[in-house]
């Protein structure tokens, strides 16, 4: 059944869960409780559109696939650190203030409701190289990709460089697990939670614009369906780490993927709608330290009668 | 990681305000779609109040946002964030069609009960997976509950489809018989709409009555503010989030199966537009107090009703609502709108 044909799918549907909790690692660390993801791509994926739409060009599409998220961003970001929002509540009301405006906007710029799919807009380029697309495994790599998929891949390192040993990285980090201690050695908490908010819109608008441009060339209410919070379960999954990330969007990508695949079958495509999102849910619970834990608690209860 | 919710007392005043700002944000989203403001306004307030079927268009919707916020609200006092709701709806909705179509031979008055009590379990062992999954594996119940809206949506529809699917003349919508007379709710003054409203008002005031004078309601509301405080004062606060996120899932499931008895007639697959979320609107608008979620649920009933009518004479998405809706709440949160608190001014001035 599973074949390894099915990388080249797994690749494509895993690009926007793995940009846009990449991006949610730089929120997470620097301790910004962000939970507008979902908002982010959505409005990401619908400005990605409309500059498609009307330049005609991709690349313009995914500039403003990026100011979309950006600009959710900031608006979370003044909710949120100019005026002390509740992170939960702030989150919860962007993420519906973004379902709310693209499906006003969709309806006021192009009097339809539901799905525009149009011929002008714009696809992304999809990666073609004549040699390599004959090589057995490797073409499923590189052929049909779009190059999001890659910058995606590359970006799981820069974060862990950035994190890990650049000035700016131990400035979020510190923000994240104590401000004030970070205030108190002149970091200035405040700008660097900025820098990573405008970093997470970013990289939750190149998710955007991988669905609504890469994988398919359309926007439709509410497309995001779900995988900025499944963005967020991979950034809380992974302890915000950028290569738990990669393992864990490399799940739910498989998750997805396989479902696609399920749904050439005659197995009934609901419950195989059901399979990401269980999938989410199975892996927040086998984590392996639960399990560590579940087994120490086993172990305990085995040793008390003894005691 | 921080991803607890703490109930936060908000004063009416800010309330106020932030209304008066999502408001003013909503017109300029209005001129934004080059629309004539006045044109708009009237449109919303014509088609929620302006007429019977208005006022009944307004009170059917007025109807499921108020149990939905209900649900939200008992989650909120009890420091959990219950995003689920819209799965415990449909939950609820599927299994009180299913008994309202498959126990014939009942009497309406044993029959509606029985419904709705299927609706509240559905909806109350939706809601204690997330609970469960929190006290004793402590899983983010927020993504928790999310993913399971998601996968309600999707085991209902299929469902419906797999075997319980309708033999008639509706076409390629997923739904179901429809209900027995005996389990669709009574008439009271024209329209069987009004009996959910009462029995919203009625759980209102029973929800009112529970979180000020019961002991159960005490330690809900202690252990939703301040955790450690209850453990040390001897409430079982892991015991508390279970039943809050029980009782949560209950009224959702009600809010479900009063939604297909009152109105619908018969299971629609997807035939909520985010019920759950507009209740949890509902809630934080109305700070989880009893008479707060009445008011905004009254108020998001007005929105909504009026929204649809402005989409269908005047052709602007019904969308402004939920536009308008979520900056409200926005701002509802915020600290510091508190500086345009002139009350509490007016008492730090006098200290």
């Amino acid at each position: 059944m599973i074949t390894a044909s099915i990388i080249a799918p797994i690749l494509r549907v895993m690009t926007p869960i793995l940009l846009c909790a990449l991006g949610g690692v730089y929120s997470e660390r620097s301790g910004t409780g962000n939970i507008t993801y979902e908002g982010s791509m959505l409005v990401g994926t619908f400005t990605g559109v409309v500059g498609s739409y009307f330049t005609g060009s991709a690349l313009v599409g995914v500039l403003c696939a990026v100011a979309g998220g950006v600009l959710v961003n900031l608006f979370y970001g003044m909710l949120r650190i100019k005026m002390g929002g509740d992170n939960v509540v702030c989150g919860f009301a962007v993420n519906s203030f973004s379902i709310g405006v693209t499906t006003y906007l969709l309806r006021t710029i192009f009097h339809t409701n539901g799905t525009l799919s149009d011929s002008r807009i714009q696809g992304l380029y999809k990666l073609r190289i004549p040699v390599l697309k004959d090589i057995p495994i490797i073409k499923y790599f590189v052929t049909n990709q779009t190059l999001l998929v890659y910058f995606a891949l590359l970006m799981v390192f820069v974060t862990a460089i950035i994190l890990k040993r650049t000035k700016f990285g131990f400035a979020i980090r510190a923000c994240g697990e104590n401000p004030m201690a970070a205030a108190t050695v002149g970091v200035n908490v405040n700008r660097t939670r900025w820098i990573c908010l405008v970093i997470t819109g970013m990289l939750c608008g190149l998710g955007g614009a991988q669905m609504a441009l890469g994988n398919l060339t359309q926007f439709s209410e509410d497309m995001v369906g779900g995988r900025g919070f499944i963005a967020l379960a991979a950034v809380i999954l992974s302890k915000a780490t950028p290569l738990g990330v990669l393992c864990t969007a490399l799940l739910f990508g498989f998750a997805e993927a396989y479902a696609n695949l399920l749904q050439l079958t005659s197995i009934s495509s609901y419950l195989i709608l059901m399979i990401p999102y269980a999938a989410v849910i199975l892996i927040l619970v086998l984590q392996p330290e639960r399990l560590k834990e579940l087994k120490r608690r086993i172990g305990m209860r085995r040793k008390l009668p003894q005691v | 990681m921080n991803f607890e919710f703490r109930q936060r007392k908000i004063k009416p005043s800010i309330i106020a305000l932030s209304i008066c700002i999502g408001l003013v944000l909503g017109t300029v989203f209005v001129l934004l779609g080059g629309y004539n403001v006045l044109e708009v306004y009237s449109y919303l307030i014509r088609g929620s109040l302006g007429s019977v079927s208005a006022l009944s268009s307004t009170i059917r919707w007025t109807t499921a946002f108020l149990l939905c916020g209900i649900a939200s609200g008992i989650a909120f006092k009890g420091g959990m964030f219950n995003m689920g709701t819209e799965g415990q709806l449909y939950m609820g909705a599927i299994s009180a069609t299913l008994v309202g179509i498959y126990c014939k031979g009942l009497p309406a008055i044993a029959h509606i009960p029985l419904c709705m009590l299927a609706g509240m379990v559905a909806g109350a062992i939706w809601a204690s997976i997330p609970a469960l999954l929190r006290v004793y594996w402590n899983t983010s119940e927020i993504v928790v509950t999310l993913m399971m809206n998601y996968i309600a949506i999707n085991f209902t529809s299929f469902l419906v489809k797999e075997y319980f699917l309708t033999t008639g003349v509706f076409g390629d919508s997923l739904t179901t018989d429809e209900l027995a007379a005996t389990a669709r709710f009574p008439v009271f003054g024209g329209s069987p709409i009004s009996f959910g409203f009462i029995l919203g008002t009625l759980l209102i005031i029973a929800y009112i009555l529970f979180f000020t004078k019961s002991k159960r309601g005490f330690e809900i509301k202690v252990s939703g503010v301040n955790p450690d405080f209850a453990k040390f004062s001897g409430i079982s606060v892991n015991k508390v989030r279970i039943s809050v996120m029980l009782m949560s899932g209950m009224v959702a499931g009600l809010a479900g199966a009063a939604e297909i008895m009152g109105v619908q007639g018969r299971f629609l697959s997807g035939f909520s537009p985010d019920f759950g979320t507009s209740g949890m609107l509902v809630a934080l608008l109305g700070n989880s107090s009893g008479i707060g979620i009445y008011i905004s649920a009254i108020f998001m009933g007005i929105l909504k009703a009026g929204s649809l009518t402005l989409e269908r004479s005047a052709g602007v998405s019904r969308a402004l609502a939920v536009v308008i809706q979520a900056l409200i709440i926005c701002f509802v949160s915020v600290k510091t709108l508190k500086v345009f608190d002139f009350k509490k001014k007016e008492g730090s001035g006098k200290e």
